[in-house]
């Protein structure tokens, strides 16, 4: 796929612009360099561009529809176009904005056909391709690229997941299920029927619960990235008045950097505190002294030898038994036919590990350090809040009521996405102690409840051979689906360290696993230019192995990467992705979006808003672009 | 099919099930074209229709630790 063009009409800023990411015989450039100054919608296009690709446009609320409305026009209508080709032939998919009745609908059209339908794919990539997970992994922002180094979010491995498409093995597992459903619910019953009848309506009931669960977690998921957008945009303006008051916000960035550093550490902090808490006898020197008795009273007790088919084969074949009587054939025969209910090697080896592990306790204050230190930086972060929070309120007092307005837009949103999120966690938690956690709250709760419901269906009607054909394709599919999962880490894994080889030349990063986040060997932390590397690089390696050809679109590519880091992104980010449209800011090209300058297949648009402010005009060409970020790239930098 | 990775594991862990060869053949000719979304419901339907007795269906897992556990009448012999 190759997006061809976009086009906006009647959106804040835009009245009508086409911005083309083709030449003029209409082949699309391999990299397209587009420089938005401050405010002229750099993060709105990113967000119609997904909005409109996954369809989440269609179930925008009012206020987010109307908040595209331009505000110096009484357009009652607006529109946000892509043109993409697939293989050969030409889609246009169209996202149409009514700012009178608040609503948002996405459609489609081919070249070939004309008139506007349903939106649709070609064939051959399906429908359920294109999905938010998926297209947010080629529609790239830097705060996806940080999550995936997080160690609080599954983006490294939701990653993995729907790339390579292996959400395709849980929906074959959901077909398998509605099938046996399907089969229970024709078959006669042989338990009394009133019993099957209960049974039923409570797996309905839950059913019903799981439905309501996944609708309520997909809902909270748009509305939270809806919100963030939002909190991003008003944080953006927030800076801009900010930048009035230099000294004042030097200091809120360098208490924003100080309270971000120690937030990492505390996630950190937290993640050796798990690893630490893996081998218990570090948790107290009580724990500790008796996992060793334990294991000290096993080693005197000659167990697990004293109790193993291999010690009784021994002793049928000495004269005299442990007790000093000697051993006839009689005995050696009775040893030997008794010696198969003791342990097997296999058992035995089990066993001399836990031993083994028990022996080997010894008890060291690094875990114990690792809760101080959280402590203290749990403290260190009260600290670094407050003085943020005093820097924010003296910039909000100097910034008079526009500034106030906007602090306190913004603390709402923040307000709201920490509900929503504390929702979703209570939706997707899987922590078995939390007694507030119930089937009608928690999906693996509920999940777990209708399996139970399933298996005394499946005993109490004639439907048992059914679920244990089901059983088989689910044992299998998991199977594969784990097997897959964990041969394409690894790959991932070593074709991901050998590029970063090539671009971080300063430092030696690599990736050691993936489990959820990507985790660095011997590393405790990357700088954030570090990460970005690792994101492209990582990104890079699964798009490379894809045969489906995407685009990568990305909000500002080189972000707060230093120079030498942006030589070797801007050298490697060509290699990864066969088409690249890049939304940078004039601080982003020296040393980054300069760097393609020579390149023959590059194209070079900027996009500024004009004096007055109320339009946008577009400049073409590498000349414009130069000289618009050498004098612009201090205020945005 | 596109990934040569996951190919080859639908492959293995489907030709080393204790199943009909059948089934095989259908089972992962099924994924491949789930894969490719070229399948409707009553595909897999067909496909489990080929798995022939529950005998076919043994939970095979080995897990070695809860045997110990489970194992009858430990005991440390007196001769």
């Amino acid at each position: 796929m190759t997006i061809l063009s976009i086009e906006y009409s009647n959106i804040r800023k835009f009245k009508s612009l086409l911005v083309k990411f083709t030449n003029d015989n209409n082949v699309p450039f391999k990299n397209s360099f587009v420089m938005m100054g401050n405010g002229t919608g750099k993060t709105t296009t990113i967000t119609l561009i997904k909005g409109l690709l996954d369809g989440s446009a269609d179930s925008w609320n009012t206020s987010a529809v109307r908040s595209y409305a331009p505000v110096n026009s009484d357009a009652q209508e607006g529109s946000f176009k892509i043109t993409v080709r697939f293989d050969e032939k030409v889609y246009i998919y169209v996202l149409s904005l009514n700012y009178v009745t608040g609503k948002a609908s996405t459609h489609c059209t081919t070249a070939a056909q004309g008139g506007l339908g349903p939106r649709k794919f070609p064939p051959a990539l399906t429908d359920e391709l294109f999905t938010q997970e998926f297209v947010r992994r080629f529609i790239f922002d830097g705060e996806q690229a940080v999550k995936a180094m997080d160690n609080t979010s599954n983006e490294a491995e939701d990653a993995i997941k729907y790339l390579y498409r292996l959400d395709v093995f849980d929906k074959i597992l959901q077909t398998n299920r509605q099938i046996l459903t399907a089969i229970q619910d024709s078959e006669g019953a042989k338990g009394t029927a009133q019993s099957v009848a209960n049974l039923r309506s409570r797996q309905a009931k839950i059913g019903a619960a799981i439905t309501r669960l996944q609708n309520r977690q997909r809902d909270l998921s748009v509305a939270i990235s809806e919100k963030k957008s939002a909190q991003d945009e008003l944080e953006t303006q927030i800076a801009r008045v900010d930048e009035r008051y230099k000294g004042l916000n030097r200091q809120k960035i360098e208490a924003t950097e100080r309270r971000n550093g120690i937030k990492a550490n505390i996630n950190l902090c937290i993640s050796q505190i798990l690893d630490g808490a893996k081998s218990p006898y570090y948790v107290s020197p009580l724990l500790c002294s008796r996992m060793y008795a334990f294991g000290d009273s096993m080693t005197k007790l000659k167990l697990p030898k004293t109790i193993s088919k291999d010690f009784f084969t021994e002793l049928a074949h000495t004269p005299t038994c442990i007790c000093g009587r000697s051993i006839s054939e009689r005995e050696k025969a009775a040893i030997l036919a008794n010696a198969e209910r003791y342990l097997g090697s296999d058992q035995q080896s089990v066993l001399n590990n836990i031993k083994s592990c028990l022996m080997n306790s010894v008890y060291d204050d690094h875990l114990q350090q690792l809760f101080d230190r959280l402590g203290t930086l749990m403290a260190d972060l009260q600290i670094a809040e407050n003085n943020l929070l005093d820097i924010e309120d003296k910039l909000a007092k100097a910034g008079g009521e526009e500034a106030v307005k906007l602090r306190t837009d913004r603390d709402t949103l923040i307000a709201q996405i920490g509900k929503l999120n504390q929702e979703l966690d209570t939706i997707t938690s899987r922590d078995d102690n939390n007694p507030s956690l119930t089937e009608e709250n928690n999906l693996p709760k509920a999940k777990a409840v209708f399996s139970e419901l399933e298996a005394k269906i499946a005993s109490a009607t004639r439907t048992n051979e059914a679920l244990r054909k089901k059983e088989l394709v689910d044992k299998l599919v998991n199977e594969i689906k784990q097997q897959a999962t964990d041969r394409l880490k690894q790959e991932i894994i070593e074709k991901t360290n050998a590029k970063l080889k090539t671009v971080i030349t300063d430092d030696i990063i690599e990736i050691e696993s993936i489990d959820k986040y990507i985790k660095l060997k011997e590393k405790t932390g990357a700088s954030e230019g570090q990460t970005l590397s690792i994101a492209y690089c990582f990104l890079g390696t699964m798009f490379e192995d894809s045969e489906l050809q995407f685009p990568f679109v990305i909000d500002s590519p080189a972000g707060k990467m230093d120079f030498v880091k942006r030589k070797a992104v801007a050298n490697i980010l060509p290699k990864l992705f066969n088409q690249m449209i890049a939304f940078v800011t004039s601080a982003e090209v020296e040393q980054f979006a300069d760097q393609f300058y020579e390149e023959a297949n590059t194209q070079f648009i900027t996009i500024i808003a004009n004096p007055n402010m109320d339009t946008i005009e577009m400049h073409p060409g590498k000349e414009y672009f130069d000289s618009y970020q050498r004098i612009h790239r201090e205020e945005e930098s | 099919m596109r990934n040569k990775i996951i190919d080859d594991v639908i492959s293995e862990i489907v030709d080393n099930a204790n199943v009909s060869h059948e089934f095989k053949v259908a089972f992962k000719q099924y994924i491949r074209n789930r894969f490719d979304g070229n399948v409707t419901d009553s595909d897999l339907k067909t496909v489990l229709n080929m798995i022939d007795s529950p005998e076919d269906i043994i939970h095979e897992n080995d897990d070695s630790f809860n045997r110990v556990l489970e194992y009858p009448q430990i005991q440390i012999p007196l001769g």
